[in-house]
């Protein structure tokens, strides 16, 4: 039950809305207990098979973080944690897929893995802590705007506002706040993500086909269904727990703005690259760091200035990392690659501030940075390394530099229509503010005032009408 | 609490009105190809029909002209259609006053191996009703036969809910019309091609290139497997006509020749031995001898192997002297063949019927 189907858009969002402001009266417990309810029966339509999966995954964490509490040998059973939990995740990720041929995934195991990992870290490491009770514990982990494809949640942020006492009744503050953030991420999502996804599609069948421009413009056009998919979606999850009063993290922060890749790796999927930060690249970087002082090595900047030491204490974490992170997406070698080329620039970046090299203008460094970005997504979303190799070549001229088509099988995918429209969609992710901005109130941003309440009606009506055969969200595939 | 009733109020006003807008002038957003379906429903609830009707596919719908035969007819067959429109549409026609003596019956083999558009086009379009759906719903569980019905799950609708959408034309199934229609201004156009269709009886053409020598899909058939539930439409269709006396015949389109090399041998057999078995079974229903004929690569207007304007009058009038040589209940064995250049054209050896007596 995608957040843009009708079943969710005109039956499942209504009817939980409705009973959670009817539920919520008997007192937070209900109106907790109706969510988790809700929840359930939003992750059970979709995959119902999983549904015990899910069960135990959270009953098992959540009697590990029990455990912790009473007992003092907490590095055993957060290693224990770690373990079943990357197994859980590498079993059905990994293993499955190599060893039958049509092995079906989970639906959102990465994000309730990684949420449920999260939690285990940040209980480990607060010593006073009490842990969380059944019932906040299950709705922070089961919550079901972000169960199915993020933002990751940080227990240390979200626990206390699944714990908190009051406040779970529906207001017409945080309704209205929450509802117009979820048409904003529906008019993303259908109206300029999903009209791409045929013209994409077609171009990644044959890319050895495609010459100089079609190539562009298929990379182009993934690169820009891809922003708006996510920024759609990350909007229509921070929408829906508005609505509940519980505020997520920002996950999105225009990210092809960014001068450079460290830079856009802060704005794309932020709650995934904090959390591999958080806890693979920073743990790594300070165990590397001892190691060294263990062994008399400096690490202050001039030795990181020397290849070794650059190779060891940047080059290292930041390598396994991002090979974690683009291996995260599945087992394909395309994503392992992703994975290095993306530790490749984010090296090349560090070394270039290391060496101080004079910064780049901003246009360039968005510029430069948007197309190494770009690179990257034809690797991310190619089929295979030869279909991402063929790509490329065409990008690079290599195929020849005729104006013929991508064949999307529609009128409207005709190149000169797919190039106006590519460009509009450039328009809007270099010029217009983002939803965030938008939202802060200043200037033409958004109030609840009765003209804004007619435009965001009217703009309901047009995510509604243009939700029909749309498709899935991309990162539900992960 | 002002805002979000606004907010509300403005979401159900503008639903509301695109809900009848949609629902009340559909020939000024649907697809191109909708006067042209439009116009055989009209001819269809007018029950303007004459002594033969032409049901099938694109190529029956494009290739035969009613205005060349030698009687009244109408061009019943509709692009991407199946077996289910064909006895949908039979099914209505067999109410109205006056029944055909003959049925031209016409799809390629690969319109028996898969769902073609049958959502996207027969219901989208109205073609296909509610009470349709609900028998084809029945069926497809019998036979244990989803692949028509459930087709289309990319919405994640079920099947049943999906039924009564696109029963009262729900919005959004239309969004992608209306866009591209830019709300209506498909007006002007449509209603040109409804007078168009409804003056050629049904007939409207696809391709209109000069010539095409691009394989169509049936040179890319590997094997003939019709699904059951297409299977048990096809029977039906028979077995409608039959209980009626009506004598149908299956004329299957010719292809260009670029196809007709790249047809499997094993396809044109199983297709052959597939009618062949229905041939036996209803006495009224007879067969072409060739099932895969094939015409020089000029009379085609695209990649599907539609016969261009020249193709399909040519086509046509072979088939008016044909009929007019062997009219219904006349058919014998040396009309066979007479659909293919290659094929052997027994026309000479058919008795005219005027020197039969009664």
């Amino acid at each position: 039950m995608p957040f843009n189907s009708f079943l969710f858009l005109l039956g499942f969002l209504p009817f939980v809305l409705v009973g959670y402001a009817l539920i919520g009266r008997l007192g937070d417990g209900w109106a907790k207990s109706w969510l988790i309810a809700a929840s359930l029966l939003f992750y059970g339509a979709w995959a119902y098979r999983f549904l015990p999966l899910l069960a135990i995954s959270v009953g098992g964490n959540f009697l590990l973080l029990r455990l912790m509490d009473r007992n003092d040998r907490v590095g055993g059973l957060v290693a224990l944690g770690l373990v079943l939990n990357i197994g859980l995740l590498g079993w059905f990720k990994y293993a499955a897929p190599a060893m039958w041929a049509d092995p079906i995934l989970p639906l959102g195991i990465s994000f309730f893995t990684f949420t449920q990992i999260g939690c285990l870290l940040d209980q480990a490491g607060s010593s006073n802590q009490p842990p969380p009770r059944a019932r906040d514990y299950a709705l922070f982990v089961l919550f079901f705007p972000a169960l199915t494809a993020g933002p990751i949640l940080s227990a240390r942020e979200m626990l206390p506002q699944f714990a908190r006492p009051g406040g779970w009744r529906l207001t017409s503050d945080t309704l209205a706040t929450g509802a117009t953030l979820f048409i904003i991420g529906l008019l993303k999502k259908t109206l300029l993500a999903d009209p791409l996804a045929s013209f994409v599609a077609a171009g990644f069948t044959d890319p050895a086909a495609l010459s100089l421009l079609p190539a562009w413009q298929t990379a182009a056009a993934w690169s820009l269904q891809l922003y708006f998919d996510f920024s759609g979606y990350t909007d229509m999850a921070i929408g829906l727990a508005w609505m509940f009063g519980i505020r997520f993290p920002q996950n999105f922060d225009q990210p092809y703005r960014a001068r450079c890749i460290s830079d856009y790796w802060q704005r794309w999927h932020m709650s995934l690259t904090r959390f591999l930060m958080n806890n693979i690249h920073a743990p790594l970087t300070l165990a590397i760091l001892r190691r060294r002082r263990q062994y008399g090595l400096p690490i202050n900047q001039a030795a990181q200035q020397r290849a070794g030491g650059f190779l060891t204490m940047i080059g290292m974490p930041i390598l396994v990392t991002m090979v974690l992170a683009g291996v995260w997406h599945g087992p394909a070698l395309t994503f392992l690659l992703f994975g290095v080329y993306h530790a490749g620039l984010l090296l090349m970046n560090h070394g270039w501030r290391l060496w101080r090299a004079p910064p780049l203008p901003s246009l360039v460094g968005v510029g430069l940075t948007y197309l190494c970005v770009l690179v990257g997504a034809v690797l991310f979303r190619a089929g295979s390394v030869a279909d991402a190799g063929a790509l490329l070549a065409g990008m690079a001229g290599l195929h020849g530099f005729t104006m013929s088509g991508v064949d999307g099988g529609a009128a409207d995918s005709h190149p000169a229509v797919m190039a106006v429209w590519i460009a509009g969609l450039y328009a809007i992710v270099w010029l217009a503010p983002s939803t965030r901005q938008l939202m802060s109130g200043s200037g033409f941003g958004w109030r609840p005032t009765p003209h804004w309440a007619m435009a965001m009606g009217c703009a309901a009506t047009l995510g509604v009408l243009a939700s029909g055969g749309t498709g899935e969200f991309v990162y539900f595939h992960f | 609490m002002r805002y979000l009733w606004c907010l509300a109020l403005a979401a159900l006003g503008s639903f509301g009105l695109v809900w009848l807008w949609v629902a009340t002038m559909p020939m000024a957003y649907m697809d191109p190809e909708y006067p042209s379906w439009r116009a055989k429903q009209v001819l269809l609830d007018r029950c303007d029909l004459g002594e033969i009707l032409i049901v099938g596919d694109s190529r029956a719908a494009a290739d035969i002209l009613p205005n060349l035969l030698p009687t009244t007819a109408t061009n019943l067959a509709v692009g991407g259609g199946e077996s289910i429109e064909a006895f949908a549409v039979l099914t209505r026609a067999l109410t109205c006053p006056s029944a055909p003596r003959l049925v031209i019956v016409s799809f390629d083999p690969g319109h028996f191996n898969r769902a073609d558009m049958f959502w996207d086009r027969s219901v989208r379009f109205g073609f296909v009703g509610g009470a349709d759906l609900t028998a084809l719903q029945t069926a497809s569980l019998a036979t244990g036969d989803l692949s028509v019905y459930a087709g289309r799950q990319a919405d994640g609708m079920p099947a049943s809910l999906r039924d009564v959408l696109y029963t009262i034309r729900f919005p959004p199934l239309y969004f992608a019309d209306l866009a591209r229609a830019a709300g209506g201004l498909r007006w002007w156009r449509n209603q040109h091609t409804l007078a168009t269709t409804l003056a050629a009886r049904g007939q409207y053409h696809f391709g209109t290139a000069a010539g095409s020598d691009v394989v169509a899909l049936d040179g890319h058939l590997t094997a003939f497997r019709p699904l059951p539930i297409l299977d048990l439409y096809f029977d039906r269709i028979l077995a409608l006509l039959a209980a009626r006396g009506i004598e149908a015949r299956f004329m299957p389109m010719p292809v260009n020749e670029a196809t007709w090399q790249q047809i499997h041998p094993e396809v044109r057999s199983a297709f052959a031995a597939y009618l062949a078995s229905y041939e036996r079974r209803y006495p009224l229903f007879h067969v072409a001898q060739d099932v895969t004929p094939h015409w020089p690569n000029r009379f085609f207007g695209d990649r599907f192997c539609h016969l261009n304007p020249d193709g399909a009058e040519r086509f046509s009038r072979l088939l008016a002297q044909r009929l007019q040589d062997a009219p219904p209940s006349t058919q014998n064995e040396a009309q066979n063949g007479w659909l293919s250049e290659t094929g052997r054209d027994a026309s000479a050896r058919v008795l005219p019927i005027s020197k039969r007596g009664s």
